[in-house]
């Protein structure tokens, strides 16, 4: 199994990470961003979201914990949505695909991918977190919208003392859990970890929606927004 | 007395013209708006669903505040 390392995998079979979300506040950042400015009014809701990723040798799955909001309406779809939060990412390390059941455009797809190697650049930063080293690491989040092509930094902090190649929102591949990620003024960061409980870790694939490539489900996308101006 | 009643259909006619003013003021354009947030979320570098989430919010936040 490539993803979880062999020597990895005799000691941790299975675990169950949480995360909260917040907005990341630079210090001497001159101008708010949009997206801080946005969520800013529900920072309160963000910070009280919970997001799961549970993990065993053949499957991951990473959710944001329901308990929280039960309603589904058209505020809370912006806020569990926003840092890429929307619905269930599944992954199965042996057939290396990957699963993103979510709710979007009036509609629930079952956006289908494989599972590639994240491009990241190590970088020589340190921090602790809580009781964690973390070490710094960067790659870009691509969005091609009607409005041009945007390259978002993604940076993260991940620990090799959880040798778990995992993390929020589908990124991972790092020699260790990544404690804190930092995408488009969005931040998640650990708050709870529980390696190898005795209880068995049941993942189930998703399997609700319109199953579609991701390709499809961008010109789905593409269709929504431009028929926007139609509805009524 | 026609004069009275004269007056009073004058002072009808300003309030209904005031109402018109009022009612034209407040008639806000709701799929305009919406597309107005999803373009600035776009243009911030939003992915289709975050803009059309924003959009969707916008559009219903305003209808709600037309009544």
């Amino acid at each position: 199994m490539s993803v979880l390392g062999l020597s990895v995998r005799a000691q941790i079979n299975q675990g169950i990470v949480t995360y909260s979300k917040g907005i990341v506040e630079v210090k001497g950042q001159e101008k708010e961003s949009y997206t801080q400015k946005y969520y800013k009014p529900y920072l309160s809701h963000l910070e009280n979201l919970n997001y799961i990723l549970k993990f065993t040798p053949t499957a991951a799955v990473f959710f944001h914990d329901e308990r929280i909001f039960l309603e589904d309406n058209a505020l809370n779809r912006v806020i569990v949505g926003a840092g890429n939060g929307s619905g269930i990412r599944y992954v199965n390390f042996e057939s290396k695909l990957k699963l993103h059941q979510l709710d979007a455009f009036g509609g629930r797809f079952l956006v289908q991918s494989k599972l590639e190697k994240i491009p990241w650049k190590l970088q020589n930063e340190s921090k602790q977190i809580g009781k964690y080293l973390c070490y710094k690491a960067s790659t870009v989040y691509t969005v091609i919208n009607r409005k041009g092509t945007f390259h978002h930094p993604v940076e993260v902090w991940y620990t090799p003392q959880i040798p778990v190649p995992l993390g929020p929102i589908g990124y991972g591949g790092l020699p260790g859990l990544i404690v804190e990620l930092n995408i488009r003024s969005i931040k998640y960061a650990m708050t709870g970890i529980n390696l190898n409980p005795n209880k068995k870790i049941a993942i189930k694939k998703p399997k609700k929606g319109k199953l579609v490539t991701k390709a499809e489900y961008k010109a789905i996308g593409r269709e929504a927004m431009g028929n926007f101006g139609n509805r009524n | 007395m026609k004069k009275a009643v004269l007056g009073i259909i004058i002072v009808f006619a300003m309030f209904i013209g005031n109402a018109n003013v009022t009612t034209v003021f407040v008639d806000r354009n709701c799929v305009e708006e919406a597309m107005i947030e999803g373009d600035k979320a776009q243009e911030d570098g939003a992915n289709d669903q975050e803009a059309y989430d924003k959009a969707d919010l916008a559009y219903l936040r305003c209808e709600a505040d037309k009544g």
